[in-house]
Order: C-alpha cells, then sequence, then structure tokens
C-alpha cells in the first residue's frame, strides 16, 4: 500500500526547490525543505525567519508563502495570530517577563517595571509582559533571547541585559545551561534514517 | 542524576524495556488493553481514559494516523512537563512510541510551546539520539515498526493547549479550535486519526507496559488511578514538582512535600492553574481525587497547586486571571470573546469599590452560560475560578462592595 502525503506536500518542492541568495535565509530554507516545501512548514519557516532576522519583514513573510505555496493573507493571520512573531523590528534584545499569579506575588510587576525603566534608557531592548513563561516554582520568571531566568530581583535586571550573573538559570535541569543558543536547525539526514515527512513505504 | 541525553545511561536503568516488550511479546491490542487495564486517565486537565483513546484511533479508518505529543504546557502555574522532558525526554518519547505501536500510526509530532526553547533543544537531541540508535525510524528494534517523530513548535498562544487548535498549528495555521465531534481519534491533525496525549500521561506507558496494567491500581482508586505529578508554587516553604498517589490530602501535600508546608497562614489554593478555582482553607483536608475536588470547583486538572497567604489581594489575582482570558481568547466563538471581557469588567468595578449587589448574580449567570455555551475549552473554563470564589468566597465579595472597593 502506498501511504498518502499530507494535502500540499512536495506539490511545490519542483519547482521552487531554489534557495534565498541571502545567507541569512539558509535557516528558512532548511525549515521548509525539512517538510517538503508542504503548506504545513509555515510555523517551523517563521519561527525561523523570527530567529534569524528578529521580526518577519513583509519581504520574508512574502517569501516563505511563495515558498510554501500558501496565500500572503494566510503568512500574514499566522504571523499575527501568535504572541511571539512580530512584524516590526524588535530591537537586538528580546525580553519576556512573567506576569502571572505566582510570578506576581514574588514581584514580577517591579522587575517588570525595571525592565521597562532599562528598556527606555537602552534603545536595543524590547520588554514584553508575558503570561506564563512555566518557571512558576521560581519566580519572577523571564526569558531574555531565548535563555530563561528564574528568581529575577528588580535591583538586578539590568545586569541580566549586561550578562551579569545576578539571576541565575532555572536549577533543577543541569542541561538547560549548556543551552546558550539553541541551535535547531535539523541536523542532515544520517543513513538509515527515513525522510521527515509521513510517507513511510512498508512492505506489502 | 543522569544525563537527560545520555540514551545508554536510561538503558541502564530500564528505558525501551517496555517498547521492547511490546514489539517483541506483544500485539498492539494487547498493549491497548494493559493501558485499559490499569485505568490510565489523561493528565493535561481533561482525563479521558487513555487506554479508550487508543482503542478509538486503532480502530478508526483512514491512513495515515498520526500521535501527538502535547507538550504545550501552558496554564499558568504549570510546569511538570518542562521538568519532565528536561530531565528525562526518553521516557515520554518511548510513550509516543508505544502509542503509535497501540494505534498504528507511522508519524509522530512532539508539540512543544515557544516560550520552551531550552526544553526544545533537550527533546531535539534526545530524538537525533533515539534515529541514530535505531528506535526512531525504520524498522524500529528490529521489529518491522517504522515510525517518525519531529518537533513542532508554538509560537506563543494558550488556546494551543487545546487539542484541536493544536492540530491547526502544526498544519500551519492560526490556532482556532475547531467544533467536536468529530473528535480526535476519528478526525485529527491533518484530518487523520490521531491520538493526542499529554506528556506526564505518555510518560506513564512505558513503566504500565513493562509491569502490566495492575501496577499503576497499586495507588488511588475509583476515577482517580494511580500517581500524578503536582506544581506546588506560591506561598509555600519549597516550591517544585511533587509525585504522590491520588487520594493524599491537599493538607498532606503542602505540608509533607512543601519542604515545611505554607509560606504564611493560606488564604485559598489555586488548584488546576487559571482553568481551575480556588479550594478555601476549610476543604484542605479533602482528598486529592476528581470524585473529591471537582464538586468544590477546585479539579485538579493539569496538577496546579498555587497557594496564596493572607497578605495576598484575592480580587487583584481573580482580575489577572480575567484579564489572562480576555488576552488569549482566540475570538472564535461569542460567547468566549464576549464573555471574557465582561467578567473582567464586573471584577474591575466590583474591585474599584462601583459594585452592585445584582453584579453577583450578573457574575454567576454570565459563568455559566460560558460554561454552557463556549466553543472550546478554553471558553467553557474561563469562568471556573471567578466562580468558585462566588461559591466559597463570598463574603470577599460582600466586603468590597459593602465597603466601596478593595
Amino acid at each position: 500500500m502506498n501511504v498518502t502525503a499530507k494535502p500540499g506536500a512536495g506539490v511545490n518542492a519542483q519547482e521552487n526547490g531554489n534557495t534565498h541568495e541571502d545567507g541569512r535565509y539558509r535557516a528558512v530554507d532548511d525549515a521548509i525543505a525539512r517538510l517538503d516545501y508542504a503548506p504545513d512548514a509555515l510555523l517551523e519557516a517563521l519561527n525561523a525567519a523570527q530567529e534569524s532576522f528578529g521580526h518577519l519583514s513583509e519581504e520574508a513573510l512574502t517569501y516563505v508563502a511563495r515558498q510554501l505555496g500558501v496565500p500572503l493573507s494566510q503568512a500574514y493571520a499566522v504571523a499575527t495570530f501568535y504572541e511571539m512573531y512580530h512584524l516590526t523590528p524588535t530591537g537586538a534584545r528580546h525580553c519576556l517577563i512573567c506576569t502571572d499569579p505566582a510570578c506576581a506575588v514574588a514581584g514580577a510587576e517591579a522587575v517588570l517595571a525595571a525592565a521597562e525603566q532599562h528598556a527606555g534608557a537602552d534603545g536595543d531592548v524590547r520588554v514584553h509582559r508575558a503570561t506564563c513563561l512555566g518557571l512558576c516554582d521560581q519566580g519572577p520568571a523571564a526569558l531574555i533571547d531565548g535563555r530563561a531566568y528564574a528568581n529575577v530581583k528588580a535591583d538586578a535586571v539590568a545586569a541580566l541585559f549586561n550578562g551579569g550573573g545576578a539571576a541565575r538559570a532555572p536549577a533543577g535541569d543541569g542541561r538547560a545551561a549548556r543551552h546558550d543558543a539553541p541551535d535547531r536547525r535539523a541536523r542532515p539526514d544520517r543513513p538509515g534514517r527515513t525522510p521527515r515527512r509521513g510517507r513511510v513505504h512498508r512492505p506489502e | 542524576m543522569l544525563d537527560p541525553t545520555d540514551l545508554d545511561a536510561h538503558r541502564a536503568e530500564g528505558a525501551f524495556t517496555g517498547l521492547n516488550k511490546a514489539l517483541t511479546a506483544m500485539t498492539p491490542e494487547d498493549v491497548i488493553e494493559q493501558i485499559k487495564m490499569s485505568g490510565l486517565a489523561g493528565r493535561g486537565g481533561a482525563g479521558f481514559p487513555t487506554g479508550l483513546k487508543l482503542q478509538f484511533t486503532r480502530a478508526a479508518t483512514g491512513m495515515p494516523k498520526y500521535v501527538v505529543c502535547n507538550f504545550d504546557e501552558s496554564e499558568p502555574g504549570t510546569f511538570k512537563d518542562r521538568v519532565l522532558m528536561q530531565g528525562d525526554p526518553f521516557r515520554t518519547i518511548e510513550g509516543v512510541i508505544l502509542s503509535a505501536y497501540a494505534v498504528g500510526a507511522t508519524e509522530g509530532f512532539i508539540f512543544i510551546r515557544g516560550e520552551y526553547p531550552e526544553a526544545a533543544a533537550v527533546v531535539q537531541e534526545a530524538i537525533d539520539t533515539l534515529y541514530d540508535a535505531g528506535l526512531l525510524g525504520k524498522d524500529i528494534m528490529g521489529s518491522g515498526f517504522d515510525f517518525d517523530l519531529s518537533i513542532r513548535r508554538g509560537a506563543g498562544a494558550y488556546i494551543c493547549g487545546e487539542e484541536t487548535a493544536l492540530f491547526e498549528a502544526i498544519e500551519g495555521k492560526q490556532g482556532f479550535p475547531r467544533l467536536k465531534p468529530p473528535f480526535p481519534t476519528t478526525h485529527g491533525v491533518f484530518g487523520r486519526p490521531t491520538a493526542i496525549s499529554n506528556v506526564e500521561t505518555l510518560a506513564l506507558m512505558p513503566d504500565i507496559v513493562r509491569n502490566g496494567g495492575e501496577w499503576l491500581k497499586q495507588w488511588g482508586g475509583g476515577k482517580s488511578v494511580g500517581i500524578k505529578l503536582f506544581c506546588l508554587s506560591g506561598h509555600v516553604k519549597q516550591p517544585g514538582v511533587v509525585e504522590v498517589p491520588y487520594g493524599t490530602t491537599v493538607r498532606d501535600l503542602v505540608e509533607r512535600f512543601g519542604g515545611g508546608g505554607f509560606d504564611g497562614a493560606p488564604q485559598a489554593i489555586l488548584m488546576g492553574g487559571a482553568a481551575g478555582g480556588f479550594l478555601h482553607p476549610d476543604n484542605f483536608d479533602t482528598p486529592l481525587t476528581n470524585e473529591a475536588l471537582n464538586p468544590l470547583g477546585a479539579p485538579i486538572g493539569s496538577g496546579v497547586v498555587m497557594v496564596f497567604n493572607q497578605n495576598v489581594d484575592l480580587g487583584a489575582v481573580l482580575k489577572t486571571l480575567a484579564r489572562f482570558f480576555v488576552h488569549e481568547s482566540c475570538g472564535k466563538c461569542v460567547p468566549c470573546r464576549v464573555g471574557t471581557v465582561q467578567i473582567a469588567k464586573l471584577l474591575d468595578r466590583i474591585t474599584g469599590g462601583d459594585g452592585a449587589p445584582d453584579d453577583l448574580a450578573r457574575l454567576e449567570s454570565l459563568g455559566q452560560m460560558m460554561r454552557k455555551s463556549c466553543l472550546c475549552g478554553l471558553g467553557m473554563s474561563a469562568p471556573n475560578a471567578m466562580l468558585s470564589t462566588l461559591a466559597h468566597f463570598r463574603p470577599m465579595y460582600d466586603r468590597l462592595i459593602a465597603g466601596g472597593g478593595a
């Protein structure tokens, strides 16, 4: 039995198999190729673009939509639906401060105010309020440039942006500290590895 | 403590022996039978029997079939899945492969919320390691069973924890929930039969398969069988994740496992997160079972136990939760889109000192309307915390309305 592929999988691969000449699009091209140019690669491609550029420009959105064969309107709809996508430049540093009830009782509002004050003085920093970062046992929590910080103190916020050790990375998972800049691009396929798509052909 | 992605160390401790047993000595039906016998129910909040979910997905027509691991964990106060995955990703992935074998799926996804980049890196490393070891991909453990697994990352949307909204996100769309039925077991991701489970649920499956279905039944009973992870936070001496049998009392959980108990005289415990409810100190001796806690409006849900002491302004906490739902409502259905805003406005008015006595009846009927008419679990559970305070913390409202605000 030939297991059917997902709708749309691979239909654009032949015509759009080319990649972007701008090297910064490499991660985007990788994400798209990994998922066979299927429309469901949209979030993965936008995640990659957001990581490469810090925001989703009209050019990046148009490129991703064209490569996947989805309407630009859908790419725009997705880019505006999800909280973590930004359509305008966000600055070099991006910071989320958790203000859910557990972090709030630990003093998150003061941390947020301090972070916003710091951002006012440093044009490279953009601060956003987050709902829950999943560090409720170690609040107040912050996520800065993809790295989690726990037990953040309001008077130590500035040090966080300057690479200071004022707040520690989450305890209890020592591994986290080793992933400073998580490289989430797929490693090249190795021998014996089946394609990432679900078209696995079983013997009859 | 083992290195999270050191496969050899984990295998020396028994990782993947459950999968080996299933692939060599059990049919998919045998696996489903053991899961059904164990009484395992979903640990993400809804509590649907896992064995039935697998059985329905196996019985559904249409290929390919999928398994999905819900690692969206966006419920405020929940962090157990992150701790589990960053500490031992293999246990959950073994559960994913077992589910896939049980239902006949050829591909699976682990959906990870965008706020967990570090956990995503650990899980990706674990997946790569398993491909290298022949535990993912073609002919797993020489059994002829093929299964591919990959990560899909969210981008910051609480609604994507709802299973059908999560499918939409995997498909590259906005995370709007779908009307149910049809259920995921017949129409899941890409419209195909899909078994979707929470991280903690999947992490229990290897032990159930290895030890037999009776293993889990040695703890708890009734509709609350086995062991459950609880996330202690707020005014507890030592917050963190604790695994206890169902039936332990709420007070025992905090006092015996919270590193010395309550931090200050407790005022209330938020059970089950933003979608859960507040437990009054009079009810702290209630056992942690669905049967005992659901009637009190303080469900176990995903396992949130967030303690607030007497110094906390409970009205302010309620307003925070109300604003959370205003923000996270996807806007697809009217009762949720409008109802969440109305609840927040009424709470603002009451805590601001402009509340009228009939505002409480208004809140009550608004909440009941949302429970009955919202499209998905987000809207249905959005009024829960507010309704639990109307039932058990009435003096607070009376004081606010009589005294002109906080």
